[in-house]
Parts: structure tokens; C-alpha cells; sequence
């Protein structure tokens, strides 16, 4: 859908700095890219799968495409550092060397700042680069194909295990500019490897930002994956993410995603099957305040038999706030045995808070389990009742119920630093909220 | 003084007047059941007392230690040593019965001017009191009442009367559902509570609880108003003749 102006001061902006963006053999795959945005256009409620999440005001901000933004101090955000995890910084789109702490890697694991990925080993790249979630799935994965400048790539050989997680940390400050950033992370796991990444994302208040990420993840047979992603952007700032994977026979998944931060926030995980005997488990949700509008949009694409899926998402709304969830499952002709299940809630402690919770299965097998389930709710005056009645105040008493409310989201949360990383989340949000 | 001391207590619920004119003094240790058919009033008294939302006082007052109760938070008057064993107690999935627990006693505990108890010393004290419920180690890692049978819900909330050791206890038809084990195991564990410094208010339909918790004084409610008060004997009159004696009908009495 070409649109308007909004979209031709995006694309004015490409041509600008295009050749200041690393990795010239991609360059024609850039300027491909900015011309399928050109085509899509930013994603509008017109189309199905937006329908409750509008752009219109981050398409309107004018955001600027990552330059030089000079190096703020990074230490206020070092209670996001997951204790012990191989990190590497992403500040204002770029890597940040001095932040970062990538240490001593085993044989069979390559992780470097995309950046030098670009530049030094792009053979290696190309035909992995952009090939997971290309650049004609969407707007907003075509300009992040256009602009991606930074983030990470992990790559582990057949059989390898990272005993760290590798933490991508990603940071906005620029001041006063309206920077938008469009950070790239690729993960290819070879068959039988195992790996813990976590992505998160925060940023200064003083200015609107836009992140626009986009993560590509190839789970090879019968390896392993888990994927944490902490949202904590300012209150301020916009916030869209894609995360495509695609698994191989007997690979596994599992994803926790939660979202406490941004005005607005989309964030998209699709799952595509390519062998069977692959599970992937979803789960996420958000804890939202004020005036913020969280979306979770998944989808669980089974092509081939035996393949399992779950999706475990949970929204704590107060104020004003608004949650999507929209959460798909595709069984395919052929793909019999899938086994997939899908739970929404939402928690509303305010008259004002809104969930839109659209389940959406479209199944073209017949030997298969697909359930699902939405619920939308207040607190439970019977057990803020009893709770109280036990000498507990009002305000812990809803602490205790949302904490018991969004707890099946972290089932499969590993203990340790990253289990605490999440719960951090939680506790921080929860001291805002009463 | 009395303990509790309620005068001229008329209750509405959604507009509807339940109680209508209720007084009731209860001494120091004493234990006093209040006995009634289905629907004449027992419930709405019990959280009248405790504080539950949505029960109107429009006349009358109840004052606990000599403080007016009704301008206390459901959390303060448990504080203050009030303490409500559920009738159907509530199910809360995925908050443990321990830490449901400890944050309970630790808030109890801050009300009346005591140290909070750490980890150690807070296990300590719920495996003491849990013996007295026969409380298995399970059923404290479990969430709050989820999974529990009808018996271990009741012990649950005996159990939790012993861990929050309130002055005033009161007991909302804390035999029903019961078996008679679990009876023998939940009035046991309420007798071993009973002491010179607890006061009770036993609420029951039936008779057969007052053999096992042996009350010094008895109520009859019915349609909002006590219409007979005396001894333990009276309880027995009642098991005996019925509520028809009293004029009351009672349905239940016909299902059973």
C-alpha cells in the first residue's frame, strides 16, 4: 500500500546514508528492501493483522536513521546486565565495545557485533543474512533490512553448548534526537547445540525513540534454544520487534518475552516447522500502566507432522493501558500429530484498561490437538478477601494475586541470573504499582 | 469489659436487610455458638465481623477491645486479633500456602509490635503449629487451597488460626463437609487453641460440632435475631426438638 509522506521521508533518509551503513555487498539487498517499504508501506489497522495496533503517530514522528550520537554513560542501566552472561552492547544502533563483555568463547561458537560481521566475514553471511524473515514479510522488516547497521550474530557448530547466556543489550540515549534504530540479530544453532540468548531493551526518557528489531533464529535437529526478551524501553519510546524461527527435526524453542516498557510496543514472534519431532513454546505477556499499548502477535506454523506448540501469554493492565494479543496457529495439510495449545489472559485492575485477545487457528488437518483459551477478568474479590482478612494489606494482597497471575508465564524459566533478570522486571514494575 | 461487644446490629446486603437487631457480648476465652437454619443471618454476621465488602451496617455498632470495628480494614481487625475460618475457603492458584502464609504472619505480627520472623524461624513455627492440624509438609508448598479436599481446606484454615494466634476466632460452619475423622481432627486442633486469652464464635447448622467443641454459651438466630440464648443445654434441646420449637422453619432439616 504506498502511502504518503511519511513513507517518502523514510526513504529520503535511506538514500542519505546508505553508504555510510557497513557491508557493501548488501548493498543491493538494502535498496531492494527500501523499495518493497516503499510498496508495504508502515503496517495500518487496514490490514487484518493491525488492526488493533496504529503507527500512525510513530509514522509521524520523523525519526532519524542512527548516526553519531556520541557515547552517553551506559553505567545507569548496569542492573539490566545479566550476572555472568556474555554481553554485548548495542548503544543508540551501535556496538559498543567498551560496554560490551563478550570473554572467553569455546571452540565452534562465533558471536561478534554484527557490524564486523558485515565487513569481515561476509561470505559466511551471506545467504543466512535476511534469508529467515526476508525483507518483502512487511514494512517494517523491509526497513530494518534497509537500515540494519548493528546488533549480533551467534552462530554455534554442530554439538557445541554455551554454558553462559549470551546477553544482547540494547540501549537508547541520544539526546535530543528522535533516533530510530534498527538492530539485527542472527542465530544459527547447529544440530545438537544448546544456547541461552536474552535480549533487552531500555532507554533514556528524555526524548520519543523507535527500536524496530528484528531477530532471525535457525534451531537445527535436535537443538535447543531459549530465548529471553525484557522490554523496559522508556515511556516514552516506540517499540517494534519480529522474531522468526525456523526448527528443525526434534528441535526445541522456548521463548519468554515481557514487556514493561514503551508507549507502544509490537512485538512478533513467528515459528515456522521445518522437521518433525520440533516443539516451541511461546510465553510472554506485559504489565502495562498509564497510557502504554502492548501487542503480542505470534504465530505457530506447522508444515509437517509431530510437531508440538505452546503459547502462554498473560497481561496485567492498570490505568489506561491497552494489551493485543493475537496468537495464531497454522496446522497444515500434512502436518498430522501436531500437538498445540494457546492460553490468553488478561488481568484488568482498572475500569480504563483494555485487552483485545484474538485467537486464530486455521487447521487443514484432521489428526491433530489444537487448544485454546481467552479469559479477561478483575482481580478476584474472594481471594482479596481472604488474603486481607489474614492481616494482609490491599496493596500486597494485589501484589501477591498479579504475581500469582502472570506466574505460568515463567514455568519454563531457567533458574539463575536469567530467571532473576525477568523477575527484576517484575519486582520494578510492581513498585510502581501501588 | 467484653472482648467483643456488639449492640443493636442491623446488616443489609444489596438492600436486603439480613440482621436485624443483633447484640452479643463475649468475655475473655469465652466460646460462644451461634446456631440457625440456612439463611437466617449466620454467614453475614461472621463477615460483618471481619470485614468483607458489601455488608451495610445501618444501625448499630461492634466494638472489639473497646475500639469500633467498623472503621477498621479487613487487614486491621485481623491485626488487631479478629480472625474469619471460612465457610468455603477461597482457592488461589499460584501463590504457595507458604508464602501466603509468612506474609500473613509477618503482617500480623508488625500490627502487634512484633519482629518479623525469617525464613528459619518462620518454618520452625508453622511445622510446630502444623502438627497440631496433622498437617502434611505437602500441603504447605501447595498453592492456597488448591487441590485440597473438602477436610483439608477446614484443617487448612484451623491451621492458619494457629499460626496467626488471634484473640477472637470465629468459626463459619467449620464442619460442614466434614467426615467424621476430619471432624475429629479439625475440633481437636480447635480445642488444643482454645485458651483463657481466645475468645470464639462457633457458627453452625448443626449440633453434632458442639459435641466436640463444647461451648459456654449458645445463640439460636434465625431471620436476623437471636431468639434464644442459654447454656450448652440449649444446644442440645435444639438437637433434640428441632428448630420448629423455636418457631423456625427449616428446610434443611427436611433434606437431611
Amino acid at each position: 500500500m504506498p502511502q504518503n509522506e511519511n513513507t517518502a521521508s523514510m526513504i529520503e533518509s535511506f538514500d542519505q546514508v546508505k553508504d555510510t551503513l557497513p557491508g557493501a555487498w548488501l548493498l543491493d539487498t538494502r535498496s531492494n528492501a527500501i523499495r518493497s517499504f516503499e510498496a508495504q508501506g508502515y503496517p495500518t489497522p487496514r490490514t487484518e493483522e493491525w488492526k488493533y495496533t496504529n503507527l500512525n503517530r510513530l509514522a509521524r514522528e520523523g525519526f532519524h536513521p542512527a548516526s553519531d550520537i556520541g557515547s552517553p554513560d551506559v553505567s545507569d542501566w548496569s542492573d539490566l546486565r545479566v550476572n555472568g552472561a556474555s554481553r554485548i552492547v548495542i548503544l543508540n544502533g551501535r556496538y559498543d565495545a567498551a560496554a560490551s563483555d563478550i570473554g572467553e568463547m569455546p571452540d565452534g561458537i562465533s558471536i561478534a557485533p554484527l557490524s564486523d560481521a558485515m565487513e569481515d566475514i561476509a561470505p559466511d553471511l551471506e545467504g543466512q543474512l535476511a534469508q529467515i524473515a526476508p525483507f518483502d514479510g512487511g514494512g517494517l522488516v523491509a526497513l530494518n533490512t534497509a537500515f540494519m547497521r548493528d546488533g549480533v550474530i551467534l552462530k554455534l557448530a554442530d554439538g557445541v553448548q554455551i554454558a553462559r547466556p549470551v546477553q544482547v543489550l540494547h540501549l537508547v540515549d541520544a539526546g535530543g534526537v528522535a533516533l530510530a534504530v534498527h538492530p539485527r540479530t542472527l542465530v544459527v544453532a547447529g544440530d545438537n547445540s544448546t544456547a541461552t540468548i536474552v535480549e533487552t531493551f531500555a532507554g533514556g526518557v528524555d526524548t520519543a525513540y523507535w527500536t524496530n528489531a528484528v531477530t532471525e533464529i535457525k534451531v537445527g535437529r535436535n537443538a535447543s534454544v531459549s530465548h529471553v526478551k525484557r522490554q523496559a524501553e522508556s515511556v516514552r519510546a516506540y517499540h517494534t520487534a519480529l522474531t522468526q524461527v525456523r526448527l528443525d527435526c526434534d528441535a526445541r524453542y522456548r521463548s519468554i518475552a515481557l514487556a514493561t516498557g514503551a508507549a507502544l510496543s509490537r512485538n512478533e514472534t513467528r515459528v515456522a516447522f521445518d522437521g518433525s519431532g520440533a516443539e516451541a513454546s511461546l510465553a510472554g505477556g506485559a504489565l502495562l500502566r498509564g497510557r502504554q499499548h502492548a501487542d503480542n502477535t505470534t504465530e505457530a506454523d506447522h508444515t509437517v507432522p509431530y510437531t508440538n506448540s505452546k503459547q502462554v501469554f498473560r497481561n496485567v493492565l492498570d490505568d489506561g493501558s491497552h494489551s493485543v494479543f493475537q496468537g495464531s496457529v497454522i496446522v497444515r495439510q500434512g502436518a498430522q500429530k501436531t500437538d498445540s495449545s494457546q492460553s490468553n489472559r488478561n488481568l484488568l485492575l482498572s475500569a480504563g484498561a483494555q485487552a483485545y485477545s484474538k485467537p486464530e487457528l486455521q487447521i487443514f488437518a484432521d489428526d491433530v490437538k489444537c487448544a485454546h483459551g481467552a479469559t479477561t477478568g478483575d482481580l478476584n474479590k474472594d481471594a482479596l478477601f481472604y488474603l486481607q482478612s489474614r492481616g494482609i494489606t490491599t496493596s500486597q494482597a494485589t501484589l501477591l494475586l498479579i504475581e500469582a497471575f502472570i506466574a505460568e508465564i515463567f514455568d519454563e524459566l531457567p533458574e539463575g541470573p536469567v530467571g532473576d533478570h525477568l523477575a527484576d522486571a517484575v519486582s520494578a514494575w510492581m513498585e510502581g504499582a501501588v | 469489659m467484653s472482648l467483643l461487644s456488639v449492640k443493636d446490629l442491623h446488616v443489609s446486603v444489596d438492600g436486603k436487610q439480613i440482621l436485624n437487631g443483633i447484640d452479643l457480648e463475649i468475655g475473655e476465652g469465652e466460646t460462644h455458638a451461634v446456631m440457625g437454619p440456612n439463611g437466617s443471618g449466620k454467614s453475614t454476621l461472621s463477615y460483618v465481623l471481619s470485614g468483607r465488602e458489601g455488608y451495610d451496617v445501618t444501625q448499630g455498632e461492634i466494638l472489639f477491645k473497646g475500639e469500633n470495628v467498623l472503621d477498621m480494614e479487613p487487614h486491621e481487625r485481623a491485626g488487631a486479633g479478629i480472625y474469619l475460618a471460612f465457610q468455603y475457603p477461597v482457592e488461589i492458584p499460584g501463590v504457595s500456602n507458604l508464602t501466603f502464609l509468612k506474609t500473613a504472619v509477618n503482617a500480623v505480627r508488625a500490627a502487634r509490635g512484633l519482629d518479623e520472623l525469617d525464613a528459619i524461624n518462620f518454618l520452625k513455627f508453622a511445622r510446630e503449629k502444623g502438627e497440631i492440624l496433622e498437617m502434611k509438609d505437602e500441603l504447605l508448598k501447595r498453592p492456597v487451597n488448591v487441590g485440597f479436599s473438602g477436610g483439608e481446606k477446614k484443617r487448612n484454615e484451623i491451621f492458619q488460626m494457629a499460626m496467626l494466634e488471634p484473640t477472637l476466632a470465629i468459626l463459619d460452619e467449620t464442619d460442614s463437609g466434614l467426615d467424621i475423622d476430619a471432624l475429629r481432627i479439625v475440633s481437636e486442633g480447635v480445642n488444643k487453641l482454645r485458651a483463657s486469652d481466645r475468645s470464639m464464635i462457633v457458627i453452625t447448622h448443626y449440633q453434632r460440632l458442639l459435641d466436640h467443641i463444647v461451648p459456654d454459651f449458645v445463640h439460636v438466630l434465625a431471620k436476623g435475631k437471636f431468639v434464644a440464648q442459654g447454656g450448652k443445654e440449649l444446644a442440645l434441646e435444639l438437637e433434640k426438638d428441632g428448630y420448629a420449637k423455636f418457631g423456625i422453619e427449616d428446610d434443611a432439616d427436611q433434606a437431611a
